[in-house]
């Protein structure tokens, strides 16, 4: 073991000029707060011969003149004496005042760096020359920042990529499918002559098979956007209640022809307009409906409630559906995750609802969650914030919440 | 999502089709003539055009009362011709109802914002659709 480590020597030559903070504090002390002391404490040292004798005036060599001289010395001493005190005092003070400022300055450039980073900006430095711990903690704190911008960066190309690739391959592939619909609509209608019920049911299936397509397109769009953040938000004071009964609305001949039970109710004392955006907040009610009335079985109910909760509205969608197995409900707001039950359905869905339903709430400000108990039921619930802060058009931008959120 | 009708629609207004001319700009050729056949079929003039530049020149010599305009085409991109229709006195009130597979929010409004009439993605609209939407802008004109 008596090999020479190259870093070990250079770390030793470091810290032989470094100064830890035990030492700034004794140095500091020591200059303006002890010093001043030990002059205060001679020079009183130097003055108790005058005082010893003004206390004790020789009676023999009394003479007026004498005790004049004594009183004015005794008023002078007493006068140096106050000015020593307060010297040392104020010098213990500054001392005490430059020793927390050389630890809270470098505390507060982390802070403030930390701030930053957390933010999500680029290459955030903490640069201190203050050869002490702090300086060893910039160190380690600018080597833990590269390697966040480097995985950022590595992140978002991968992001950007994919996000790419999804929105070339999903605007190639609407063509295709736009023509495909386009030529069964031709057919369906009889342009290219009549066909016989079977050929017109067969073909209807085709169609709406490539209708599921086509939404899946759509959604996969959405939700590439949703991640590259160039989501634009468009803000507007909006009553809740009739987008929420609009929404319902659209559903209720679905759940008519499904037999269930649809309906709404609307909070007691109406609320305020708010802003909202109201075709992604249509979006983000038409997918949770969709749920509600696709997984509940005929019979079975959906009601759409909202209620005001201090400064939210509380929008609650609950239905008497298949439920979302124990095991599933921590994914279920995740892409491309559906519940074990309902793919045993065999129902069509893309998994993307409820990814994009979250995102598109949580953008307004607001919550989202469920609750739910299997072959019982599921209410969604979601609260926006009435007072929303954001206000007109915002571009959603990649913020920190989504970088710490994920993953 | 529209469910397909069993019998054939028909469009109330078919008589005064035949004098609409609507000018196609669609550089796939099987959308195209599927939309002109649509388009032929209930009576409409049909011109139609494979790219922008092409679109200009039919556009300048033949007057049509509407365009549907494609937005990704060869060489000059909807974008840029819906801009020049607009930038052309002769042509500023001519109604365009832009037909694309594109249409996240900045590109609707980009087209908008140039002056179309609508902006209608392929996928989500059968040509029947097309139809009455055209039919609706010229009506509300």
């Amino acid at each position: 073991m008596t090999e020479t480590n190259p870093k070990l020597e250079r770390e030793k030559q470091h810290k032989s000029i470094r100064f830890p903070i035990s030492l700034k504090i004794i140095i500091t002390t020591a200059i303006f707060g002890v010093a001043p002391l030990i002059v205060a404490m001679v020079l009183s040292l130097l003055a108790q011969d005058i005082f010893v004798s003004l206390m004790f005036p020789n009676p023999v060599n009394f003479d007026p003149e004498a005790r004049v001289a004594a009183e004015s010395n005794f008023m002078n001493l007493l006068q140096l004496l106050i000015l020593f005190i307060f010297i040392t005092i104020s010098g213990l003070i500054l001392a005490l005042y430059l020793l927390s400022r050389s630890i809270s300055e470098p505390i507060l450039d982390f802070r403030a760096a930390f701030r930053e980073l957390v933010k999500g900006k680029r290459n955030v430095r903490v640069n201190l020359g203050t050869k002490d711990e702090f300086e060893d903690l910039a160190k380690h704190f600018n080597e833990m920042a590269e390697y966040i911008d480097k995985n950022r960066e590595k992140e978002e190309k991968i992001n950007d990529l994919k996000s790419e690739f999804i929105s070339i391959a999903a605007h190639q592939l609407r063509s295709p499918l736009s023509g495909i619909k386009w030529t069964f609509k031709t057919l369906l209608d009889g342009d290219l002559g009549v066909m016989t019920t079977e050929q017109k049911e067969s073909l209807e299936r085709a169609y709406s098979v490539n209708e599921r397509l086509i939404s899946l397109v759509a959604e996969l769009l959405d939700v590439s956007r949703i991640e590259e953040g160039k989501i634009g938000y468009n803000f507007n004071g909006t009553s809740l209640e009739r987008a929420v009964e609009e929404a319902v609305e659209e559903y209720k001949l679905i759940a008519q022809n499904k037999n269930i039970e649809l309906s709404f109710f609307k909070p007691q004392i109406a609320l305020p307009n708010m802003p909202l955006d109201e075709e992604r907040l249509g979006l983000a009610l038409n997918n949770l409906l969709a749920n509600a009335t696709n997984y509940t079985l005929s019979g079975g109910r959906v009601s759409v409630s909202i209620e005001r909760v201090n400064e939210e509205a509380k929008v609650t969608i609950k239905d008497t559906g298949v439920g979302i197995p124990k095991g599933d409900m921590n994914k279920i707001f995740s892409k491309f995750f559906r519940a074990s039950n309902v793919v045993r359905m065999q129902t069509p869905g893309t998994g993307l609802g409820l990814f994009i339903a979250r995102n598109i709430i949580e953008k307004h400000g607001g919550k989202i969650w469920v609750e739910s108990e299997e072959n019982k039921g599921s209410s969604f619930i979601f609260t926006l914030p009435i007072n929303n802060h954001k206000q007109g058009f915002v571009v959603d931008d990649l913020s920190a919440d989504d970088l710490v959120g994920e993953e | 999502m529209d469910k397909p009708n069993s019998e054939p629609v028909t469009l109330q207004p078919v008589n005064d089709n035949g004098n609409v001319k609507v000018l196609l700009i669609e550089d796939d050729r099987f959308l195209r003539e599927l939309i002109a056949q649509k388009l032929e079929r209930e009576k409409f003039q049909v011109m139609q055009a494979v790219d922008g530049e092409e679109g200009l020149r039919k556009l300048g010599e033949q007057k049509p009362n509407i365009v549907l305009l494609d937005l990704i085409l060869p060489g000059l991109s909807g974008f840029d011709v819906l801009k020049k229709i607009k930038e052309d006195s002769a042509n500023a009130s001519m109604p365009v109802v832009i037909l694309s597979n594109l249409g996240q929010r900045e590109d609707v409004e980009r087209g908008l914002s140039l002056g179309a009439s609508d902006f209608l993605i392929k996928a989500h609209f059968t040509p029947q659709e097309i139809i009455v939407k055209i039919q609706g802008i010229l009506a509300g004109k």
